[in-house]
Order: structure tokens, then C-alpha cells, then sequence
């Protein structure tokens, strides 16, 4: 067959190749591409023009991809329509052709742009998809020519400098989209079946199932990443205050490997943290990231979305919340999705990839400006605080003395609860040895987590109590004079919760540098980061007390705006999941009086 | 059919496009060196990569033998628009098998270059020989 198009093609020029490619691009059994490489090489031999062979390519395998799609269109519409409300074929159900549809939206682009000079032989299919899909037609042409030009420019250029060995060329061309196209199904088959064994492990285990319970409330399904404590904490605060209305489930999406790998990498490749938060803290790589992350997890988020099924989504973890938004709207009905901002004076961009979704809660009025500027909805966007467990308001004052008698503390001396970092880089031995190095009494709470390593290197030291992991950490928080630690948004919010003064002694510089203007900005304790300053403050506290006292007013300040920005958590709440809430969610928003 | 069964056939499945990637990437493999032989052969003059889609006109050129010594060789005259066609087509209108004409045009090819007694001028590509032509007697009988 080939030789015979390739003689057609010399015996009768320009329209031969013309209306071969074209007729391959609509999705006929034949190589239109090959046809280019042996055209590039007679062009090598000067019996065509290689930029009119460009031209002649380019049109006919655009104008035939129109064809397909408009093919597409007419016919392939009605047939989905039919599929997805039949219930004649059981092997293909309504859902699975809904699911099917929105997958291939998203990986639409792609799609065409590579079937165009890769994997050749899904061109026509894809067209017709497209088409049938309703896929926009501006964006069809845009990849559609954008792969076409490349689909024109290879085989020509490999036929026009490779010329007597033209076939041979093309041969290895095509053997690599046979093994692209192969990786790709593998690859494809490999997630399947992996998830498939994963999801059976999690039936087994009832993981998924804990979650679920048959309660009467509706269900809010609160999204979680484990790579650092801080966005547990805000989701189990958010639980806390909503679960007298709601079932609230909290989920983390992700593998145990990221935790593990946040944790290992926190603890020994700070600069490799801080490197790729900055690298993707622009719009672009902040959306590429996401999309990847999407396209990785998308499976995932859907079972967990059928398990639950949530009547509101809240994330609270840039990580998981495009991935939540895409697996939301792929449901046959989408439920509200609200995005709890995390950080307190700057948040990662990652944040509004996503700018559609039903509320944004801002922690801060720095967060709920920074929302602004990056073109959230004023109507979608709330000022509400930073929630807080409910230990850390119900903790007292009045338990200090008794809690550092049992520690075997001096309740008279100055008291330090040092973070040691069970995730993250608190820079614990650093601090210790600055104030070790004032030579005064002072105490220190180690809160070491889950590093035993730390835990292991400090017990039984001398005016160290180490504190392992626990739940209950409010009351020892409490019991310190000041929170010392990196300064993690949720370590500031619990130590002014307290009515302590925060000393930031470490940060995730990237993430957690804004945080220290936050706390300058509004009193609400000290930033040293060097030693030696760390150990002139420590000398000053220890010897005038009055320092902490100084702070407390201003603390007290931000303490009662955040309590009062945090009622409006509820109204939110309840107004996306009260009937009719498009309407009602649009109430202007009421600003919270302002810290002073 | 269960959940079970439908696992087995999935990782049959997997494991089969598996073998077939293990198998498409010694396709390219070998499609390479394919390419790599033909390439060199092409680029030393070896008569064994003359293909059916090339002209007389072209293997003139790619081996530096004479088109009209060509022709005569498979019984072309200089005034057949056959000589601008490709070998499929030639074999077909002569009716006889392609593989016949290449190896006739073989023969040829290697009987010129013995009379000529030279040393055969290992091949530029053909951009590169139109650009810097060589001298090719033009008169001499196969």
C-alpha cells in the first residue's frame, strides 16, 4: 500500500499529498505522515518544494481534523447523550461515561496536541471525541494546529536530511510512538490496578469506612495533607467547632509516603523545602504543580468523594485543594467547596489555582488582602480567624503551678516551651544552647513529637522535661512563661490563644518568613533567629519579667478579634449548606473590628 | 463478574502491555539500528539501499552513475516519462516483480563502477551533492 501512495504521490504532486493527509486526518486507516517523509525527501532530491510540502501538510491535516470534529459534533453528541441514559448495556454505565467525559475535558489540550505528531494513531479518535464532547472549538484549533505544525515540520525535516534513508527514519519514528502509546496504556493500567489493591487494603481495614458514619447530620468532608502538623490542627479545630451541627470526617488524601517524606526532608533538607516553595510560588509553576497533582490524585479523590459523600468539602491544604475542586466538579452532583486559608501575613499561590470555589475562609486581614489582590470573588472571601483547638481556650491560667510541680519544675522560674519539631525544623538544640549559655536558671518544656531522637538526646538533662507526643499539649503550652519555636502559623495562633508571648528562634524561610512580620506588626512576642540574640533575650526575660507582661496587652488584643472573626465560621458554613445558599452566601461581607 | 475476577483479568491485562513495552521498546531498538545500517550504506554508496520509491533520477544522483546509463540498463528510452517515476511504478507498468528492476539496476551500478575503475566517491547527502556537483561521464555503454 505504501509504495503504491508514495508513487501516487510523486506521479501526481501537491493535491495527491494534499487529499492523502487529508483523508487521514479524519480518521482513515492510512499514513498521511509518511507520505510527508517521503515528500521531505524528494524535496532533498528537488523534485518538490519543502516550505509549499509545509503548507500543503499543515492545511490538509487541519482542515481533515476539522472534519473529524465536526463529525464529532453531529453525530457523536446524540450517541452520548443516548449512553449516559441508557440502561441497556450494563457494562457501560451512565456514570462511567459521565466520569469518562469529564476525564477526558481535562486532559483534552494534551490529548490533541500529542495525537498530532506522536501517537498518531489517536488522532482521528480523538477529534471525533472532541467533537462528540462539545470540547471548545477555539481550544481544538489552537492544539490542533499547534500539534500540527510539529506534525508537518518532523517527518518533512527528517525526510528532507535524512533522504535515502527516509524509511528507515520514519520506521523508528513510528516504533517510538508504539512504545509511547504502550507506556502510556502500562502506565495507565499500573495506577488502575494499584489503586484497586489499595482500595481493597482500606475496605479491609475500614479505614474509609470509620469515616463514614450513619448519622442524620450532613456530612462535611474535611481535606488534610500530613506534611506538617499546623493544617491537622486547623482541621481538627474546624471539627471541633462545627461537629454539634455537622458530621465532620477528616480525610488525608495522600499517600503516608508524602508524610514520611515531609517529615525526613524537614528534618534534614530545609534549603530543599524552602528551594521548591519559592520556585513554585508563581501563578504558573503554582498551577502546573497542581494540575500535576490533580492528575496524580484524581482517582483517589473521587472514592473518597463516593465513600463519604460529603454535602461541603473544606481543605485545608493547598496540596489537596485543586485536586478536591477538580474531583468535585467530575461528580454528577457538586457540593459547596470551601478552601481554609492557612498561613497568617502571606499564603502560597498554590491556594488560587483554583478561584471558583464556594468560600474562601482568611485567617488573617493580611491573607484576606493577599485573596483579594489574586483576584478572589469579594463575595466568596471571609474574614474569619484563625480557628483554634478547643483545649487551647479552655486551658486556664490557674493550672501553671500545678502543672510545673508535677513536671518537678520551679514554678518562680522563668519557663520556656520550646517546640522541638516533630515535623519541621524547630532549631531545638540551637535554642537550647543559647540558653544555656545565659548561665541562669531558666526551664525548658521540650515538646520533642515523634522525633525520639531528640527525645532520646535530652532525657533526664537538667531543667529539660521532654514532653512526647501528646493530643493534650494546651495545658504545658499554658504552664511556659513563652512559646519558642519555628514560626509555624499554628504555634503563634495557639501561643497568643494562650496569652503567651511567641519567640520565633527558627523558620521554613520561604513559607514561614512572612509570619515574622505578623508578629512584629502586632506585638505579639519576638523574632531571634541567631543565637546570640537568642541568648540576649533570654538573659533580659529571665532577669526583668516585666518584658512578658509588656506583651500581654497587645496578645489579649488579637486574641479577642480572632474569637470574634471565628463565629463567622458557622454562618459561612451553614449558609452553603442551608437550601438555596447561591442566594443567601452573597450577603455582604461583615469586617470584623480590627486588632489593636 | 466479581470484584476478584476482575482484579485477575486487570493484572493479566497489566502484565501483557508490560511484555508489549518490553516489546515496542526492542522494536525501536532495532528500528535504530535499522536506520544506522541503511544510513551508512546509503552515505557509502552500497547498491544495497536502493529502494522502490526511489527514481532513476535519484539513484543517478545518490550513486554517480549516469541517468541515461541507468535507463538503458532497464530498458528505458531517454524520451519514456518513465524515467521520472519511481521503481514500483517502472516494475509495474513493465510487469515484472520491483525487487527484479532494483537488483537489474544493482547489477548495473556495480558493472559502471567496475569499467570506470574507480574508487567510489562515498556519498554526500543529496542537498549536499547538488551543491557541490561532480563531474559524471555521461557517455558510456552498459
Amino acid at each position: 500500500m505504501t509504495p503504491f501512495f508514495i508513487s501516487v504521490l510523486h506521479q501526481y504532486g501537491y493535491p495527491a499529498l494534499w487529499l492523502i493527509v487529508f483523508v487521514a486526518a479524519v480518521g482513515a486507516p492510512i499514513s498521511g505522515n509518511l507520505l510527508l517523509y517521503a515528500g521531505g525527501a524528494f524535496a532533498a532530491f528537488g523534485d518538490f518544494n519543502l516550505v509549499l510540502l509545509f503548507f500543503v501538510g499543515l492545511s490538509a491535516a487541519v482542515l481533515g481534523d476539522n472534519l473529524g470534529y465536526a463529525l464529532g459534533w453531529k453525530v457523536g453528541t446524540p450517541l452520548f447523550i443516548w449512553l449516559e441514559q441508557q440502561k441497556r448495556l450494563r457494562f457501560i454505565s451512565p456514570q462511567s461515561v459521565t466520569r469518562g467525559r469529564a476525564y477526558f475535558r481535562r486532559r483534552a489540550g494534551l490529548a490533541i496536541f500529542l495525537s498530532r505528531f506522536f501517537i498518531l494513531v489517536l488522532g482521528g479518535p480523538i477529534n471525533l471525541l472532541a467533537g462528540a464532547d462539545r470540547y471548545p472549538y477555539r481550544k481544538f484549533l489552537f492544539w490542533d494546529i499547534s500539534g500540527q505544525v510539529l506534525g508537518a515540520i518532523l517527518p518533512l525535516g527528517i525526510g528532507y536530511i535524512f533522504a535515502a534513508s527516509w524509511g528507515e527514519a520514519s520506521n523508528i519514528s513510528g516504533a517510538f510512538s508504539t512504545f509511547g502509546l504502550a507506556s502510556l496504556v502500562a502506565t495507565f493500567l499500573s495506577v488502575v490496578v494499584l489503586r484497586r489493591f489499595r482500595s481493597k487494603r482500606h475496605e479491609q481495614t475500614g479505614e474509609v469506612q470509620q469515616a463514614i458514619q450513619t448519622e442524620t447530620k450532613p456530612t462535611i468532608l474535611l481535606l488534610i495533607s500530613r506534611s506538617g502538623g499546623g493544617h491537622l490542627n486547623l482541621a481538627q479545630a474546624l471539627q471541633e467547632r462545627l461537629e454539634g451541627c455537622y458530621h465532620v470526617a477528616i480525610v488525608d488524601p495522600q499517600s503516608g509516603r508524602v508524610e514520611r517524606f515531609y517529615t525526613w526532608a524537614s528534618r534534614h533538607f530545609v534549603g530543599f523545602l524552602n528551594w521548591q516553595f519559592t520556585w513554585t510560588n508563581n501563578p504558573l509553576m503554582a498551577w502546573g504543580l497542581q494540575y500535576y497533582l490533580a492528575l496524580v490524585g484524581s482517582k483517589r479523590f473521587t472514592h473518597i468523594l463516593e465513600e463519604i459523600q460529603p454535602r461541603l468539602i473544606i481543605t485545608t491544604h493547598a496540596m489537596v485543594s485543586h485536586a478536591a475542586a477538580r474531583a468535585n466538579e467530575e461528580r454528577p452532583e457538586r457540593v459547596p467547596l470551601v478552601f481554609q486559608l492557612t498561613d497568617l501575613e502571606r499564603v502560597h499561590l498554590t491556594w488560587f489555582s483554583v478561584k471558583d470555589a464556594d468560600a474562601y475562609l482568611a485567617p488573617t486581614r493580611e491573607i484576606f488582602a493577599q485573596a483579594l489582590r489574586q483576584g478572589i470573588d469579594k463575595e466568596r472571601l471571609h474574614l474569619t480567624g484563625r480557628p483554634i483547638r478547643r483545649q487551647f481556650l479552655e486551658t486556664g491560667q490557674d493550672e501553671r503551678e500545678a502543672t510545673l510541680t508535677n513536671l518537678g519544675f520551679d514554678p518562680t522560674l522563668l519557663t520556656i516551651f520550646l517546640q522541638g519539631g516533630a515535623q519541621g525544623s524547630a532549631g531545638a538544640d540551637r535554642v537550647i544552647t543559647s540558653i544555656r549559655a545565659t548561665g541562669l536558671p531558666i526551664q525548658i518544656i521540650l515538646a520533642t513529637g515523634h522525633n525520639s531522637e531528640l527525645l532520646r538526646r535530652y532525657a533526664g538533662t537538667e531543667r529539660i522535661q521532654v514532653l512526647p507526643f501528646t493530643a493534650e499539649i494546651a495545658p504545658y503550652m499554658a504552664a511556659a512563661d513563652v512559646i519558642a519555636g519555628k514560626a509555624g502559623a499554628s504555634s503563634i495562633s495557639e501561643a497568643f490563644l494562650l496569652e503567651k508571648p511567641f519567640l520565633a528562634t527558627a523558620i521554613l524561610a520561604a513559607q514561614e518568613g512572612p509570619g515574622l512580620r505578623f508578629i512584629e506588626r502586632y506585638n505579639l512576642g519576638w523574632v531571634c533567629l541567631e543565637p546570640k540574640s537568642q541568648q540576649e533575650l533570654f538573659t533580659k526575660l529571665a532577669k526583668n519579667p516585666a518584658m512578658i507582661s509588656d506583651k500581654l496587652q497587645s496578645i489579649q488584643a488579637y486574641k479577642a478579634w480572632n474569637m470574634q472573626a471565628n463565629q463567622e465560621i458557622n454562618r459561612v458554613i451553614d449558609r452553603l449548606l442551608s437550601p438555596g445558599h447561591e442566594e443567601t452566601i452573597n450577603v455582604p461581607l461583615k469586617l470584623v473590628e480590627e486588632p489593636q | 463478574m466479581n470484584e476478584r475476577a476482575k482484579l485477575g483479568l486487570l493484572c493479566v491485562l497489566w502484565l501483557f502491555m508490560l511484555m508489549f513495552v518490553v516489546f515496542a521498546a526492542a522494536n525501536v531498538w532495532q528500528a535504530a539500528q535499522d536506520f544506522q545500517q541503511q544510513y551508512t550504506g546509503a552515505k557509502a554508496g552500497d547498491v544495497k539501499a536502493i529502494r522502490p520509491w526511489m527514481t532513476i533520477q535519484m539513484i543517478s544522483r545518490v550513486y554517480n552513475v549516469p541517468e541515461d546509463y541507468l535507463c538503458s540498463s532497464v530498458q528505458i528510452k531517454n524520451t519514456d516519462p518513465l524515467r521520472h517515476e519511481t521503481l514500483y511504478t517502472v516494475a509495474s507498468r513493465k510487469q515484472q516483480p520491483v525487487d527484479r528492476l532494483i537488483s537489474t539496476l544493482q547489477h548495473a551500478i556495480t558493472m559502471y563502477r567496475q569499467k570506470q575503475k574507480n574508487v567510489t566517491r562515498p556519498m554526500q547527502s543529496p542537498w549536499f551533492s547538488s551543491m557541490f556537483p561532480s563531474p559524471v561521464p555521461k557517455e558510456i555503454a552498459p
